[in-house]
């Protein structure tokens, strides 16, 4: 028996060297143990020859230390990788990041709050790898934006990820106004199927976890943040700033069509009057309005206020109560969005095992929207008549920008609210139960008119306006257990298991009012009305799930998860009510093993696979069932309203002539099913500073929800079935390097890198689809809406990405006279690849010519601080390698002065021709890679001044400057490829203070 | 020490364990509970929406969805256009010209992809789809009146024997879908042989007219339009029979079977007394005497009145006159008593069946039923505006330049709604059932009296007398040809009588089509004949 030697030893934080308590010292293989006081100070009195002494604290990398013959140590200790022991939410419960054996990116809120959004997606472009955010109306005050997570997987049901919110699903992502992103704590991003299985029927997409912030801190402390935002165009307006070089190309265009000039002082058949291009010259016409001054502000002004009280009472109670005001504007007069929102949290601790948290929030908002103005209408025409109503060019002229401006209304309120009630009952130490009910409910009124004269439908139908209500209520109750246990020290087992029930239900009454007898009382006096229609609708559907996570860590090397959901849905078949979701991960913390400390090189290294299948149940309810259809019947000279069997539920053939039958009940109609494989990497290195998260992914959807062709004799056209299958494969990076760590300067940078391959690998037989086939074999259907002169744009052709484009080569312009032209075979028009002699095209010529999935996109940030307290941190956005389908290449108006003329033979523009057709044409496609510097913020934070604690001012700039080439005015597009925003892109500049009282 | 902590585990674990499952137990029974409600929570009622499960429970539910089994016949698939497509059109009653708009039918350029040829065949079975949900659901209905209930399920069985009796006689041997097809696995179905589907019409009709009582209705049909039907039935297994026409190798004694016909067309001709012919032929096609007056046994029900889509109103005026607005006729078929518009006056006409003059030429100058085809065109005023003539299609003259053929003048609306009018069509009439009675008597007494009067009416003179069987029946058939033009009917009575390649002399029919048209090629893909 050895005898005892008593060591002393002081322990501290490596970082700055303050005092460490409470850390547990043993000496290994005995039940000796102590912990540190209040100094850091230890003494223990150890029995082995060869003492070696363990070190352990929660966040703190635990060591051992060979004695040897020491009496005293002096021992360091570092923190355990600062995002690694981060606890991450995931569904139904948290874990230690270091267990994460799925893919799940983090984001802080404080990430999020320099900037000012309608809704909290838009703010979420480039911050994780897999997460893409098309922000391609940026001009929205009321935000919105199109979000994916690796890719689409779906072509008729919803392709947006779940968000759930404080662990209660709301909504698929889009445009989430009830959020405000102030109370934002943190933001998960699920992506691999271990992570989203837990969310079974609803996981497909990936999932996004929203937390929002408790009460901390001792004492209670009153907050206020302000930010106001300038929105300004980040480029020139493109329209006609000179009429007479507007007339002579108009002239031009008229004559190489065959047509007479229309600027020759008279009126054109429609009643247009043009004046004399001499007129125009000489200054002699009156009339010059510059229209983009009556549409747009100068600049367009954003505010954004916060305030708010919270507190905490070390762990028995908790407090937040934060109100906001939120002011958006919109570039166009008119165009805006105002909102307020109170959130309320609350947590007490009842006694030593039940704990209560409630959570409420109320939000009120009122969307104004004005659209449809155009600023490139001609300048020649006045904004006012001689007698001062406003100008209409002709009897059809619904386009005075100013007279919808002031006479139109479309506006619409909307008010939700919820509350959440969860108990947290602690049984034991180990097992612990969580109960909790949500209730959310919101409606929303759109109200419209359309004044006569001045606007198609109102002078068709002597006015026209109404009221369209709608309201939804959702209920959720989960409850589930979780047990978590430390075996033999080496054994980590956790085990949750719980049920979830939701319903939902949304309500809605739709009157339209026509033909009043003046427009002063509008869709105030629907009663006035000569013709009332109404609709109305009402839809509900259920959830009841039951599921389980099972977690395994050994020695805290190897860890293994286990999730599993069944799901039961009111929207599926009768045949196929409930659906099964398993997954599974298996991870090794290569770093705990021996092999790799001795390398002393990893701080962390983890790899990670996992597998899983989870569904998407984005449909319409009730599309399983038989649904009749209704018409009119005349029988003795009475109109009948008549029911029956099979349903109309569209129209077919040229012009629309035929209905296409539904209606037939499809009870084996399920969710559709994604599968995915993800082998990832997580590894810090250099001393934690350089952190790096690798994943791949190979992710299959099968199942597609679609609408199949029946045989005609069955009485009916379509079904609703499952039947397609789509792939997406990918790799993603994230980058996170801490550069400068101590001293007065500190600087982080990270690199955030996406690449997704889609692929559509199936869309049913060909009889079932009716998909076609060309005669190069590319098998394919139309998808989506018609372009210029042609049916269609995207497809979905097997084999190639989901939104291809389809259409006609192009190659450069014709110069050569032909021997016996006709209009589309003269020099200066579009040397299409299957251009016939008679001026036809060969549609078998048609092929892909386009792909507007980009090959990565990226993001890099870069973040200085000083220890003065000032900041500047900066972040760049990439998209690379996507097509853009761009009419704008021929509307836009700076372009036009390029055209080819027998002078300018040049290969890139056609002539100008009034009355060309366009088809569908690889000439529109356009590289539509883009960087654009996305913010740039510069702070500065104070603290502890006298009545303050914390302050803090900013500067920020929001798409200060983009790079790209395409003839879009703004390069970033929604994710079918085609331009929507007919100017350019909003930059804005943000100044703030967010003071801490 | 060490041992203390040892034993402490295991109570330890078996305190938590015990709680666990406790708490388990509740939890699972909870689970169980939710489980088990589920099965009703996740049941969907569609709102706003009917279906079988909250339809059919008053008598005006079982009324509307019979009125909604009868409404495909008034679409454009069917009887407002495609019908004359492939029975007319394609015809000697029509030629293209080589103007205006075309249809594959002119020129017999079909195959199992024309168009026509799935709507027409779709909309057939939308008719029997529809009938049997009326018969599947009408026949469980308890609080309705067992005469109603008859009444319904009888016309319901006439439907479908309607339409499969429309199918058999286009497309011949088709599926036989005796149920509403509820599922996928019920889509494909075998495609039976004629005479099976003769015996199902056959049956049907039997029972419609056991079921039905006799009620004259405009858009609904009673116990004479299933003996009319009937009779028409047993009619064409007789012709086709005696005339060897194909795919009728298997009926046994054609004379057995007209003299079915014979019974059947007796009761319509000789044992009621709410049908007859009409005296005056221009009140047959007056648009305001159509549906009240004695002809029609079985009309369509379209109305100016008519709201949402076309099939709820006709726009067969616009398709039979001349592309011209302001078209104007006289009112009479002999000419003088004012001028009437076709459709209301501004409406623009499309011309799409253009009459062969040729086929004009066929009729007797004295049948009044020429006048049915309009040569002279008026202004409002009642002065003349234009003259047909063939010559008129090189004319450079706009008015002129459009009358290029006597049009058909038995689809009009002069107090049309704008586009939107009540011509309607005869899909049986008196006449028709006359001529069968003729038919399958033979050159009897009766057999005489009733060609003659259809003849009379038209303004000719008696039949040659004492004609042979044949020739008496073929005399029958000319009549029907002058009788029922224009009315879908051409290819149908060609075929039961063994004439389509002789017949029809204006264009180059396709053999293989001639009795048989081809099904349509979605029909094949998705149900494959074995």
């Amino acid at each position: 028996m050895a005898q005892q030697r008593r060591i002393t030893g002081t322990v501290t934080d490596i970082r700055d060297n303050s005092a460490m308590i409470g850390v547990t010292v043993l000496e290994k293989g005995t039940n000796n143990g102590t912990v540190t006081d209040i100094e850091g100070n230890f003494s223990i009195n150890v029995i082995s020859d060869n003492p070696v002494l363990s070190l352990s604290s929660i966040g703190y990398r635990t060591i051992e230390i060979n004695v040897g013959s020491e009496s005293h140590l002096i021992i360091q200790m570092k923190e355990d990788t600062e995002l690694l022991d981060e606890l991450v939410v995931v569904g139904y419960g948290t874990m230690r990041k270091s267990d994460l054996t799925g893919s799940v990116s983090s984001i802080s809120g404080s990430e999020l709050s320099d900037r000012s959004a309608g809704s909290f997606e838009t703010l979420l472009q480039g911050k994780v790898a897999g997460l893409q955010v098309f922000n391609s109306s940026n001009d929205n005050p009321q935000g919105g934006a199109t979000v994916r997570v690796r890719g689409v997987s779906s072509i008729n049901a919803s392709n947006a990820p779940l968000v759930v919110v404080d662990g209660i699903p709301i909504a698929d992502a889009g445009g989430i106004n009830s959020i405000n992103p102030t109370t934002i704590e943190s933001i998960e991003v699920l992506k691999d199927a271990s992570a989203t299985a837990i969310f079974g029927s609803r996981g497909a997409n990936g999932v996004i976890m929203v937390t929002t912030k408790k009460g901390t801190g001792e004492k209670p402390n009153v907050w206020v943040n302000h930010k106001t935002s300038i929105g300004l165009f980040s480029e020139k307006l493109d329209y006609w700033r000179d009429p007479v070089q507007m007339i002579r190309l108009d002239n031009e265009s008229r004559e190489n069509a065959g047509l007479d000039p229309i600027y020759i002082g008279q009126r054109d058949p429609s009643g247009t009057y043009y004046p004399f291009l001499a007129d125009v010259e000489s200054g002699a016409w009156p009339y010059h309005t510059h229209w983009e001054d009556y549409i747009f502000r100068d600049a367009s002004i954003t505010t954004d206020t916060n305030i708010g009280v919270q507190g905490s009472n070390g762990k028995s109670n908790n407090y937040y109560i934060s109100l906001g005001y939120y002011t958006g504007q919109g570039m166009q007069k008119r165009d805006d969005y105002d909102k307020f929102s109170l959130d309320l949290s609350y947590m007490n601790k009842l006694s030593e095992i039940l704990t209560v948290h409630t959570k409420s929030g109320f939000f009120t908002g009122i969307r104004n929207t004005n659209y449809g103005l155009d600023y490139t209408r001609n300048p020649l025409f006045p904004v006012y008549s001689g007698d001062g109503s406003y100008y209409k060019m002709n009897q059809q002229d619904y386009g005075n920008p100013v007279a919808l401006t002031n006479e139109r209304v479309s506006n619409t309120p909307n008010t939700d609210g919820f509350a959440t009630l969860q108990f947290d009952l602690d049984i034991t130490k180990e097992l612990q139960l969580v109960v909790r009910g949500n209730g959310r409910a919101g409606t929303s009124t759109y109200n419209f008119y359309n004044p006569r004269v001045y606007t198609q439908g109102g002078d068709y139908y002597n006015g026209e306006g109404g009221i369209n209500t709608s309201s939804y209520s959702n209920l959720t109750f989960d409850g589930y257990m979780t047990y978590s246990k430390i075996f033999d020290s080496v054994h980590n087992f956790s085990a949750m298991a719980g049920v979830t029930y939701e319903s939902s239900r949304s309500k809605g009454v739709n009157t339209t009012g026509r033909d009043f007898s003046n427009d002063i009382l509008k869709e105030e006096n629907l009663a006035g009305a000569g013709e009332r229609f109404i609709t109305n609708y009402l839809t509900e559907s259920v959830l009841a799930s039951g599921f389980t996570r099972l977690n395994y860590v050994y020695k805290d090397r190897y860890l293994a998860t286990f999730t599993a959901r069944a799901d039961g849905s009111s929207k599926f078949g009768d045949n196929n009510k409930w659906g099964y979701f398993p997954s599974g991960a298996l991870s090794w913390r290569l770093s705990e093993e021996e092999f790799i400390r001795e390398l002393d090189f990893f701080d962390h290294l983890k790899i990670r696979a996992s597998y899983g299948v989870s569904g998407n149940q984005g449909i319409a309810p009730y599309q399983t069932m038989s649904q009749f259809g209704q018409d009119y019947y005349y029988l003795n000279g009475d109109e009948y309203i008549i029911y029956g069997v099979g349903q109309q539920i569209g129209r077919e053939g040229i012009g629309d002539r035929f209905v296409t039958w539904g209606g037939m009940a499809n009870k084996d109609l399920r969710w559709e099913k994604t599968s995915q494989l993800d082998v990832g990497l997580d590894m810090t290195i250099i001393d934690n500073r350089l952190n790096l998260t690798f994943d791949f992914y190979e992710k299959r959807t099968e199942d597609l929800l679609r609408q199949q062709f029946l045989n005609p004799s069955t009485g009916f056209d379509k079904v609703w079935t499952n039947d397609g299958e789509i792939e997406n494969k990918g790799i993603e990076l994230a980058l996170d390097a801490h550069i400068l760590t101590t001293g007065k300067w500190k600087l982080d940078a990270g690199l955030v890198f996406s690449r997704n391959r889609n692929k559509v690998l199936g869309i049913g037989s060909q009889n079932e689809s009716g998909y076609i086939v060309d005669k190069n074999g590319i098998r394919y259907e139309p998808y989506g809406s018609g372009v210029m002169n042609d049916a269609f744009l995207n497809v979905l052709a097997i084999g190639y990405p989901i939104n291809s484009f389809y259409g006609y080569k192009v190659d450069g312009i014709i110069q050569e006279m032909q021997s016996d032209p006709v209009k589309m075979t003269r020099p200066g028009e579009f040397n299409y690849i299957g251009l016939l002699e008679d001026g036809t095209l060969d549609p078998d010529q048609r092929t892909i010519i386009g792909d507007p999935n980009p090959d990565f996109t990226s993001s890099f940030h870069v973040s200085l601080r000083h220890q003065s307290g000032f900041d500047l941190s900066f972040m760049a956005y990439l998209m690379y390698g996507n097509d853009i389908y761009s009419t704008r290449k021929l509307s836009k108006i700076s372009l036009q002065q390029d055209r080819w003329t027998p002078e300018n033979p040049t290969n890139e523009r056609p002539s100008l021709r009034a009355d060309r057709q366009y088809f569908a044409s690889s000439w529109f496609v356009e590289d539509g890679s883009f960087l654009r510097i996305q913010n740039i913020t510069l702070g500065y934070s104070l603290s502890k001044l006298k009545f303050i604690q914390d302050a803090r001012v900013y500067f920020n700039a929001t798409n200060p400057i983009t790079f790209y080439k395409t003839s879009e005015f703004d390069p970033e597009v929604g994710e079918n490829g085609r331009g929507l925003s007919s100017y350019p892109r909003v930059a804005s500049f943000t100044a703030g203070i967010e003071l801490k009282f | 020490m060490k041992q203390q902590i040892i034993s402490n585990r295991p109570s330890l674990f078996k305190n938590t364990f015990r709680k666990t499952r406790l708490v388990n137990r509740a939890l699972l029974t909870l689970a169980l509970l939710l489980l088990l409600s589920c099965e009703d929570m996740l049941k969907e009622n569609a709102y706003g929406s009917y279906s079988n499960d909250n339809y059919y429970q008053t008598e005006a539910d079982a009324l509307n969805s019979l009125l909604y089994a009868y409404d495909p016949i008034n679409n454009i698939e069917y009887a407002q256009r495609f019908l004359f497509y492939l029975m007319d059109v394609s015809t000697n009653q029509y030629k293209s010209y080589n103007k205006g708009i075309e249809t594959a039918f002119f020129n017999w350029e079909i195959n199992p992809n024309t168009e026509e040829f799935t709507y027409f065949f779709k909309y057939a079975y939308l008719g029997i789809s529809r009938a049997n949900s009326v018969l599947e659901n009408v026949v469980k209905m308890d609080n309705i009146t067992e005469v109603i209930r008859q009444q319904y399920l009888g016309e319901a069985h006439f439907l479908r024997a309607f339409h499969y009796f429309m199918l058999v006689r286009t497309f011949g041997e088709v599926p036989l879908h005796e149920k509403v097809v509820e599922s996928l696995n019920q889509a494909r179905s075998e495609y039976v042989s004629i005479e099976e589907l003769y015996n199902f019409i056959i049956n049907d009709l039997e029972r419609a007219i056991e079921m039905t009582t006799i009620s004259k209705q405009q858009g609904r049909a009673d116990k004479v339009a299933a003996q009319s039907l009937l009779s028409k039935v047993y009619l064409t297994l007789a012709s086709s029979k005696m005339t060897s026409a194909p795919g009728y190798e298997w009926v046994n004694d054609y004379e057995a079977m007209y003299s079915k016909a014979a019974e059947y067309a007796f009761e319509v001709v000789e044992n009621q007394s709410i049908y007859g012919l009409d005296p005056d032929l221009a009140n047959v096609y007056n648009v305001e005497s159509q549906s009240t007056g004695i002809e029609h046994i079985f009309i369509t029900s379209m109305s100016r009145d008519g709201r949402g889509d076309e099939g709820n109103f006709s726009q067969l005026p616009q398709i039979y006159t001349i592309g011209l607005a302001g078209v104007y006729i006289s009112s009479s078929l002999t000419g003088g008593g004012g001028v009437i518009p076709t459709v209301a006056p501004n409406i623009s006409n499309w011309q799409v069946f253009r009459v062969d003059d040729e086929f004009y030429d066929t009729y007797d100058d004295t049948d009044r039923r020429k006048q049915l085809m309009v040569t002279t065109i008026y202004n409002e005023d009642g002065s003349v505006r234009a003259t047909w003539s063939k010559d008129n299609i090189e004319s450079s003259d706009p008015v002129l330049f459009q009358f290029y053929y006597p049009f058909c003048r038995k689809y009009t609306d002069p107090y049309s709604n704008a586009h939107r009018t009540s011509a309607n069509v005869y899909l049986i009439r008196f006449a028709e059932v006359a001529l069968a009675y003729a038919e399958a008597v033979g050159p009897t007494e009766k057999g005489y009296e009733w060609i003659n009067k259809v003849r009379a009416r038209a303004g000719l003179g008696e039949l040659t007398p004492g004609l042979s069987v044949r020739d008496f029946r073929e005399a029958v058939w000319d009549e029907l040809t002058f009788e029922l033009a224009f009315e879908g009917h051409g290819l149908l009575e060609l075929r039961r009588t063994n004439q389509v390649m002789e017949k029809i002399t204006n264009k180059p029919v396709k053999e293989e089509y001639a009795y048989l048209y081809p099904i349509p090629q979605r029909e094949i893909d998705l149900n494959p004949r074995d």
